[in-house]
C-alpha cells in the first residue's frame, strides 16, 4: 500500500511540471497579450493610446522578454511560494485568490452536502421501486439540473430573486454585511443568499450521483443476502437501509477528490452571472485578459487539487474496498 | 401451452431481443427514444419543417410575442386554426412595441404552403414550407427575436448544429478514443505509460482553460465550416479521454481470457484479435458510454457560446441562441426568447434517459 | 467643439468667470459638512476658511442648494473599469461646461499670445491638496521638468502635448503663475487641457512623489520602496504611483484636487471614496463642496448585473454599462417601478456605427475597388439604413453621413444627407459603371475574374453592432457583392484592423461635434483612423513610418496642420469646411445612423443632476456636469 502511494506521488512530479508548461502555452495561445487587452479596453471606451505609452506599458509589464523566460520566472518563483502578480488586478495572486478561496470552499462544502442530500433519497427510490412512476418522476427532477445550461439558469434565478423574492442583487451579502466583520446576522446574511448558487451548481451534479447510488443499490439488491433477509422477514426500509445502501454508497467516498476541484471550475460560470465573490470569475477574467500569472496560477492550483483529489479518492477506495486494494494495478 | 411457448421463445431469443425486451421495460427511456427520434428527424428536415428560413427578418415584428392560434373566429364559432394579421406599435415614451391583433383579418395555417426560398439540404431548390400561413399574417409559434426573426425555425436549425456537434464530436472521441485506450490496454508496455500520462493530463487540466486556449488559437478567419468542425474537435479532445480509459480497463481485464489467449495459440494477429474477438465483447459498453458523451458534447458547447469561444453566427446552434437571449432585458420583457433551452433540456435528458435504459439492459447482471 | 480660447483675434485675451464661476468674497461665511466640522472641533482638522482658497470659484447648484451626507452607490467591474470613476472625478486647468464650451477650472484665467505659442496660466490661489498642501506651479513643473522631460520616464512625449514631436518649455513665474511655450503655433492646446489627459498636469503633487523619483529620492528608501511594490526599476515604481489612470483609486496615499478621494482602495468589493476635506469649490451660500458624504463602487464580475442593480434601485447616479437600447429599453420599461428616473445624454458620436473600407488593402485588385468613390457610394446607396435603424434603434435613431452633428460649428447639411438613400438600381449602376460585372449567378466579379468579396469586421463586444453588420450583409449582398460578417473579439479586431488586414471595419463614428479634436473619421488622422491606419501611421511619424498617402488625403493632412497653427476660429471653420469638402466628395466613409440618446440612472432622491448631458470620451460625462454639486433630497440621503 505505502509503496502504491509513493509512487502515485512520484508520478505525480512529471504530470504537473507538463501541465505547467502546457498552462503557460494554453494561456498564451489567444492572440496579442496583456497589453491588447488592455489598449482594446481603453479604446473601446474611447481613449488612444499612443506608440510611446505602448512602448513603457509593455517595459512595465514586463511582456518584452521572450515566452520561456517569462515561464522561467514565474516556474521558479512558483517553486519558492511566490505565486507572482497579477496584471489586472495590480495585487499578489496569492492575495487574490487566497481572499477568495474561503468563500469558495464554503460554496462548495454547501453545494456537495444538497447534491447527496438530493440524490440519495432519489437514487435509493429509484432502485427500490424501479419503473414506478415515482422512480420516472424524481429522476427526472434529479436530472433536469444537469439539462439545464447553469448560465441560463443561473440568470433566471438571478430575476426571480430580484422581481419576486426582493434580494439584493448578485453576491453573497447584502450591502450591509459586506464589509462587516463575521456575526451571526452575517452567517444568516450569507445563507439567505448563499441557496441560490448551490441549487443551481448543486442540481448540475445529482444525476451522476443518482446514477450511481442507484446502479450499485440495484446489484447489491439482487444478491443472496438480501433475499435471506427478506425471507427472514426484516422489515423493507430496514432491510434496505441496513447494508445495501450502505455498500452502495461506498463508491460515493472515491467522488470526494475529484468533486471539489470540479466544483470550483464548474461553479465558474454560475459565479460569473450571480456575481459571487469566489474565485470563478477572477479565472474567466484572467483568462480572457492573458493575466499571465494569475491565469497560470490558478490552472496549476486547480490542476494540483484534482491529481491530489484523485490520488486521495484512490487510496480511500481502496482502503475502503480491499478487492480494489489487490487489483490495484490494474486500475490504475 | 401458452406459458411453455413464451418461455420458448425467452431462451431461443438472440441478445439483440433480449436487450430490447428490457430496454422495453424501461419507459422513460423509451419516451427518451422517441423524442430523439423525433429530434433528428427536424433537424434532418428542418428547412422544410420550419415556416420561415432562419436569417428571414420581418421588420414589422421585431420582438414579437408568439403568435395566438384561434379556433373560434369572432362570431364564435369553431374554424380551422388561425391567426390574425398583428400591427405594430412603438411607443414614443417607453420605446417599447406592442402588437394588436387586428380583428377581421384572419389567416388560417395551412400545410405545404409557398415561403421562403431555399436549396433543400444543399440541393434542391423550393419555396414549399410543411406549414405556415399566408402573408401578411406571421405565424411565429415561439415570438419573434431582436431582429424579427422566427425562433422557432432558428430553434429548428439550431438543433440541426446541435445534435450533429453532438454526433461528429463523439464519434471523434471515439476514434481517438479506441485507437489509443486500444494501443495502452491491449499493448502495455512504455506505450500504456506515455498514453496514460497524458490522459491524466487532459483529464487534470481544467476543462475551461483548455476550451479557451484552444479554440482562441484557431486562425481567426476560418469559414464558418471549418470554425464548426475545428470546435467540434475541440469538444472531442476534452473528450476522449472517458472511453479510452474505458477500453483500457476493458481491454485489460479480458486480454488474459480462455477465449483470446485461444485466438492467440490459433495465430490469430493481434488485429483479428481487437476487432473480430475484444471489440464485440464490450460494443454495447461502448454505446452506452457514447450516449452519455453526447449530451455533454451539447451541453459544452453550450457553455462554449456562453463564453464566447463557441459558434458565433451566422452559423445558428442551440448555443448561440441561447448566448443571445443571455441578459436581463430577455429575462424581463422578451421571455419567449429563452424557449431554446427547453430543446437542449429535451435532447440532453433523452439522451440520458436512452443510455441508462440500453446500461439497464445491457448489464449482464440484471435479469 | 469649442474655441473660445480663441475667440478674439490678436494680441492677449483674458477669460473670466463665466456665470457660475464668480468669486466669493465673504470668508466668514464658509459651512462645512458636519463631519468635518467635528474633525475641525477635535483638532484634527483646520478650519474651514483655511483649507479653501481665499477665493473659492463658486458653484451654482442645478436645482437647489443641497444637504451634506449621503452615499453614492456606484457599481464597476474592476480595474479596467476604473474609467467610470476618472469621468466622474473631473478637475484639469480647464474644463468643458455642460453646454461643451472652455470656461475656467483650477487655473482661473489664461493668456495667449499673437503667435499662438505661448500660453500664460494663472492658478486660483491657496488651492491645496487632500493631505492639505498647496497646490502650486511648482507641481505643474515637476510634470513638465521632470516627467516629460525626463528621458527615461518619458521617451517621446504624449501627442497631445506636442507640436511636430516636440515637448513645450515650461517656465514658472511665480507660485500661482506659469508659461508655456511651444515651437510652433498649437491652437488647439487649451482645448486639449479640458480633455481627461489634460488632467496629467494637475494630478502631480510634487511633495509626495518625491519620493518615487530617482532625482528626489534617497536611494537607499527608493530601493526599499521599490521592493516593498515589486518594482524592478524606479521607472516601473515611479510610472505605477503617478499614472492616471489609476493611481488616484488604488491608492488612499495619493494626494488629490478632486471632490472625493479613495478610502478603501479599488479593486475591493466596495472601493470607497469619501469628501476631500480639502476640496476647492463652495456653493453659492459659502458651502464648501461636495454635498455627498461619499461614494461606493461595488464590484460587479460582470456588466450585466449592473443592469439589474440599476433597476432594482441599488444605483443612485450612474451612465457607464446602463447605455445600448437594449438596456434603455427595459431602464424605460422598469422606471415606474424602480426608484430612479432617466436623464438622457446625447452621443458626441457622428453615427453609432459606420463602414470604414480599408484605403490600404494588401490585395491590389481589392486595394483599386475599395479605393474607387464609386464603390463606397455604392455601398451607400445599397444599406437600407431605415431596416438597421427600426432593428437596432428602435426607428429613434437619425439617418445620416459621419458628418458633423448639428450641434458642432462644422455642422455641414450637405455632407450629412449625401448618398443617403436606399437605392439598390443606383448601387447596381456604379458597380456596373466600375465594371464589376454580375456572374451568372448574379454575384459580381473583380476585374481579374474572381468572385468579389468583401468581409465586414466587426467586434462582438456590443451585440448591435453585430446585427447592423448582418443587415448590410444582406443589403449587399442584393446588389451582387458577396459579403461575410467577421465577428470576432476587441483584441483580434483591433490587432487586424491595426495591421490593415481587414476590407471594411465597422467602428462607432466618434467625433461628431469635437471634430478637431477627434479628427479620426475625417481623414487619416491616428491608429484609430481605420480606413487607413497606414497612411495615419505617415501622418504621426511625419513621413517615417507607413505609407504615403494619395493627393487629394495629403491635401486634407496638410490642411489639418494648417488648423493647427491658425489663430482665428474663422479661418478654422473654413479650413475645416474643405476638409469635409473633400469628405463628401470621395466618402471615406459610410455613416449610417445616429444613435437616439442613452441614459443615466439617476435615484429618485438625488438632485442637481443636469436635464441632459453629452455623451463622449472627450468631454468626460458625467464630470462637466459637476458632480460635487449633486445632492440627495434633504431627509432622504440615499444610499444603505
Amino acid at each position: 500500500m505505502i509503496a502504491y502511494i509513493i509512487r502515485r506521488i512520484l508520478l505525480m512530479i512529471p504530470t504537473l511540471v507538463a501541465i505547467s508548461i502546457i498552462s503557460f502555452i494554453i494561456i498564451q495561445l489567444p492572440p496579442g497579450d496583456f497589453l491588447t487587452t488592455y489598449v482594446a479596453q481603453l479604446s473601446a471606451s474611447g481613449e488612444t493610446v499612443d506608440q510611446a505609452e505602448l512602448e513603457a506599458l509593455k517595459e512595465r509589464f514586463g511582456l518584452d522578454e521572450p515566452m520561456y523566460m517569462q515561464y522561467l520566472k514565474w516556474a521558479g518563483n512558483f517553486l519558492k511560494g511566490d505565486f507572482g502578480h497579477s496584471f489586472e488586478w495590480n495585487k499578489p495572486v496569492s492575495e487574490l485568490i487566497g481572499e477568495r478561496l474561503s468563500l469558495t470552499v464554503i460554496i462548495s462544502v454547501f453545494t456537495i452536502l444538497f447534491t447527496w442530500a438530493i440524490s440519495l433519497p432519489i437514487g435509493i427510490y429509484s432502485a427500490v421501486r424501479q419503473y414506478s412512476w415515482m422512480d420516472y418522476f424524481l429522476t427526472v427532477i434529479g436530472f433536469i439540473g444537469l439539462a439545464t445550461p447553469n448560465f441560463l439558469f443561473a440568470l433566471v434565478m438571478l430575476w426571480v430573486s430580484y422581481a419576486y423574492l426582493g434580494l439584493s442583487i448578485g453576491g453573497l451579502f447584502s450591502p450591509e454585511y459586506a464589509e462587516a466583520p463575521w456575526s451571526i446576522a452575517k452567517f444568516l446574511d450569507l445563507l439567505k443568499h448563499l441557496w441560490i448558487p448551490v441549487v443551481i451548481v448543486g442540481t448540475a451534479h445529482t444525476a451522476k450521483f443518482i446514477r450511481i447510488i442507484r446502479g450499485n443499490l440495484l446489484d447489491e439488491l439482487r444478491k443472496p443476502y438480501v433475499t435471506t433477509a427478506r425471507a427472514k422477514g426484516l422489515s423493507e426500509v430496514h432491510l434496505i437501509l441496513k447494508y445495501p445502501v450502505r455498500v452502495a454508497i461506498n463508491p460515493l467516498v472515491s467522488t470526494i477528490g475529484w468533486t471539489l476541484p470540479e466544483l470550483v471550475s464548474g461553479i465558474a460560470i454560475t459565479a460569473v452571472v450571480l456575481n459571487l465573490p469566489t474565485t470563478g470569475p477572477l479565472l474567466l477574467s484572467a483568462l480572457l485578459s492573458q493575466d499571465m500569472q494569475l491565469a497560470g496560477t490558478f490552472i496549476m492550483l486547480l490542476s494540483f487539487l484534482t491529481v491530489v483529489g484523485t490520488l486521495i479518492s484512490d487510496i480511500l477506495l481502496a482502503w475502503v474496498d480491499p478487492r480494489i486494494r489487490f487489483g490495484a494495478r490494474e486500475g490504475l | 401451452m401458452d406459458q411453455k411457448q413464451k418461455e420458448m421463445k425467452y431462451l431461443n431469443a438472440t441478445w439483440r431481443q433480449l436487450v430490447w425486451w428490457r430496454y422495453k421495460k424501461h419507459t422513460l427511456a423509451m419516451i427518451g427514444l422517441i423524442s430523439i427520434s423525433g429530434m433528428y428527424f427536424t433537424a434532418i428536415f428542418c428547412e422544410f419543417l420550419a415556416p420561415y428560413e432562419k436569417d428571414t427578418r420581418h421588420l414589422e415584428a421585431i420582438y414579437s410575442p408568439p403568435s395566438r392560434i384561434h379556433i373560434f373566429d369572432e362570431n364564435g364559432s369553431l374554424r380551422w386554426p388561425f391567426v390574425r394579421q398583428m400591427d405594430m406599435e412603438i411607443d414614443l415614451e417607453t420605446h417599447k412595441m406592442t402588437f394588436k391583433e387586428i380583428m377581421g383579418k384572419n389567416y388560417p395555417i395551412k400545410l405545404f404552403v409557398q415561403g421562403d426560398p431555399y436549396l433543400f439540404w444543399g440541393m434542391w431548390e423550393t419555396d414549399i414550407h410543411f406549414f405556415g400561413v399566408e402573408t401578411p399574417a406571421k405565424l411565429f409559434l415561439f415570438g419573434a427575436d431582436r431582429m424579427g426573426r422566427d425562433v422557432f425555425s432558428r430553434c429548428l436549425y439550431g438543433t440541426r448544429i446541435s445534435l450533429s456537434i453532438g454526433m461528429i464530436g463523439v464519434f471523434m472521441s471515439l476514434v481517438l478514443g479506441l485507437t489509443l485506450g486500444g494501443i495502452s490496454g491491449y499493448s502495455g508496455g512504455w506505450a500504456d505509460v506515455v498514453i496514460q500520462r497524458i490522459i491524466e493530463i487532459i483529464r487534470c487540466f481544467p476543462s475551461i482553460p483548455l476550451w479557451m486556449g484552444l479554440s482562441a488559437s484557431m486562425p481567426p478567419h476560418w469559414p464558418a465550416l471549418k470554425v464548426y468542425f475545428t470546435i467540434t474537435l475541440i469538444l472531442s479532445l476534452v473528450g476522449w479521454t472517458d472511453l479510452a480509459r474505458m477500453v483500457r480497463g476493458k481491454l485489460i481485464a479480458l486480454r488474459e481470457e480462455e477465449f483470446v489467449l485461444a485466438a492467440r495459440f490459433i495465430g490469430a494477429s493481434d488485429a483479428r484479435i481487437i476487432f473480430r474477438h475484444l471489440l464485440p465483447s464490450f460494443t454495447s459498453h461502448i454505446i452506452v458510454s457514447v450516449t452519455l458523451a453526447i449530451p455533454g458534447m451539447i451541453l459544452a458547447e453550450t457553455a462554449l457560446s456562453f463564453l464566447g469561444i463557441g459558434l458565433r453566427p451566422p452559423i445558428t446552434s442551440l448555443g448561440v441562441l441561447l448566448k443571445e437571449a443571455q441578459n436581463v432585458t430577455t429575462v424581463a420583457l422578451y421571455p419567449w426568447l429563452l424557449i431554446p433551452v427547453a430543446f437542449v433540456i429535451i435532447i440532453v435528458l433523452s439522451f440520458n434517459f436512452v443510455g441508462d435504459g440500453l446500461r439497464d439492459a445491457v448489464d449482464p447482471y440484471s435479469r | 467643439m469649442n474655441t473660445s480660447g480663441l475667440k478674439i483675434p490678436v494680441c492677449v485675451l483674458f477669460i473670466i468667470a463665466t456665470m457660475n464661476f464668480f468669486v466669493f468674497d465673504n470668508a466668514n461665511a464658509f459651512n462645512e459638512a458636519p463631519a468635518l466640522a467635528k474633525l475641525v472641533k477635535a483638532g484634527q482638522l483646520p478650519p474651514v476658511d483655511q483649507r479653501l482658497p481665499k477665493e473659492p470659484p463658486v458653484i451654482k447648484p442645478v436645482d437647489q442648494l443641497g444637504a451634506y451626507g449621503g452615499l453614492w452607490r456606484r457599481a464597476y467591474t474592476g480595474l479596467s473599469d476604473l474609467v467610470g470613476v476618472r469621468r466622474v472625478l473631473y478637475e484639469p486647468l480647464v474644463r468643458w461646461s455642460p453646454d461643451y464650451q472652455i470656461v475656467p477650472n483650477l487655473a482661473r484665467k489664461w493668456e495667449v499670445d499673437e503667435t499662438g505659442r505661448i500660453f500664460t496660466f494663472y492658478l486660483i490661489e491657496g488651492v491645496k491638496w487632500s493631505d492639505g498642501a498647496p497646490f502650486t506651479a511648482d507641481d505643474v513643473m515637476f510634470y513638465f521638468e521632470d516627467i516629460v522631460l525626463d528621458k527615461e520616464l518619458t521617451s517621446t512625449p504624449p501627442n497631445w502635448l506636442s507640436v511636430d514631436g516636440n515637448a513645450p518649455k515650461a517656465s514658472k513665474i511665480d507660485d500661482y503663475t506659469f508659461r508655456i511655450e511651444f515651437e510652433k503655433p498649437y491652437s488647439l492646446f487649451i482645448d486639449q487641457l479640458a480633455c481627461p489627459h489634460g488632467m496629467e498636469l494637475v494630478t502631480k503633487p510634487k511633495h509626495y512623489l518625491k519620493q518615487f523619483h530617482k532625482k528626489y529620492a534617497d536611494p537607499k528608501k527608493l530601493e526599499e520602496l521599490m521592493n516593498a511594490k515589486n518594482a524592478s526599476t524606479w521607472v516601473k515604481l515611479f510610472l505605477d504611483a503617478s499614472n492616471l489612470r489609476h493611481s488616484l483609486f488604488v491608492s488612499n496615499q495619493m494626494p488629490s484636487l478632486c471632490a472625493w478621494i479613495t478610502k478603501v482602495p479599488a479593486p475591493a468589493k466596495r472601493f470607497v471614496m469619501e469628501r476631500n476635506p480639502y476640496y476647492w469649490k463652495v456653493d453659492t451660500n459659502g458651502n464648501q463642496l461636495p454635498y455627498i458624504d461619499s461614494m461606493v463602487h461595488e464590484l460587479q464580475a460582470e456588466a450585466k448585473t449592473i443592469v439589474l442593480k440599476a433597476i432594482a434601485g441599488e444605483i443612485d447616479m450612474q451612465g457607464r454599462h446602463l447605455g445600448s437600447m437594449q438596456n434603455s429599453v427595459l431602464l424605460l420599461a422598469s422606471a415606474a417601478n424602480g426608484n430612479y428616473r432617466l436623464v438622457p445624454k446625447t452621443s458626441t458620436a457622428s453615427v453609432g456605427i459606420l463602414l470604414a473600407p480599408n484605403l490600404n488593402h494588401k490585395d491590389p485588385v481589392l486595394s483599386e475597388i475599395l479605393n474607387d468613390s464609386r464603390f463606397r457610394k455604392a455601398l451607400s446607396h445599397a444599406i437600407n439604413r431605415s431596416e438597421i435603424n427600426k432593428i437596432v434603434c428602435r426607428g429613434k435613431g437619425v439617418v445620416r453621413q459621419a458628418a458633423p452633428l448639428p450641434e458642432s460649428e462644422f455642422y455641414s447639411a450637405s455632407y450629412e444627407k449625401a448618398y443617403l438613400e436606399h437605392d439598390a438600381a443606383k448601387a447596381n449602376a456604379l458597380l456596373d459603371e466600375m465594371g464589376l460585372k454580375k456572374g451568372s449567378d448574379g454575384k459580381r466579379l473583380r476585374s481579374d475574374g474572381k468572385p468579389l468579396q468583401i468581409s465586414l469586421d466587426v467586434s462582438v463586444s456590443v451585440p448591435q453592432w453585430v446585427d447592423s453588420a448582418e443587415v448590410i450583409a444582406s443589403n449587399l449582398k442584393a446588389v451582387g457583392i458577396e459579403t461575410e460578417v467577421k465577428s470576432e473579439t476587441m483584441e483580434l479586431f483591433r490587432q487586424r484592423t491595426q495591421n490593415a488586414a481587414h476590407e471594411i471595419a465597422l467602428w462607432p463614428g466618434d467625433g461628431g461635434i469635437e471634430c478637431l479634436l477627434e479628427p479620426r473619421w475625417y481623414f487619416p488622422y491616428n491608429s484609430e483612423s481605420l480606413n487607413a491606419p497606414l497612411y495615419a501611421q505617415w501622418f504621426q511619424s511625419g513621413g517615417k513610418k507607413g505609407e504615403e498617402p494619395t493627393p487629394d488625403i495629403k491635401e486634407m493632412m496638410q490642411t489639418y496642420n494648417e488648423i493647427l497653427k491658425a489663430v482665428s476660429p474663422e479661418s478654422r471653420k473654413e479650413l475645416f469646411a474643405k476638409i469635409l469638402a473633400a469628405n463628401e466628395k470621395n466618402l471615406y466613409v459610410i455613416g449610417l445612423v445616429h444613435d437616439p440618446p442613452d441614459y443615466y440612472v439617476v435615484s429618485k432622491n438625488m438632485i442637481n443632476v443636469a436635464k441632459k448631458d453629452f455623451q463622449s470620451w472627450i468631454y468626460p460625462n458625467p464630470g462637466p456636469i459637476h458632480p460635487e454639486q449633486f445632492s440627495f433630497v434633504p431627509g432622504k440621503p440615499g444610499g444603505r
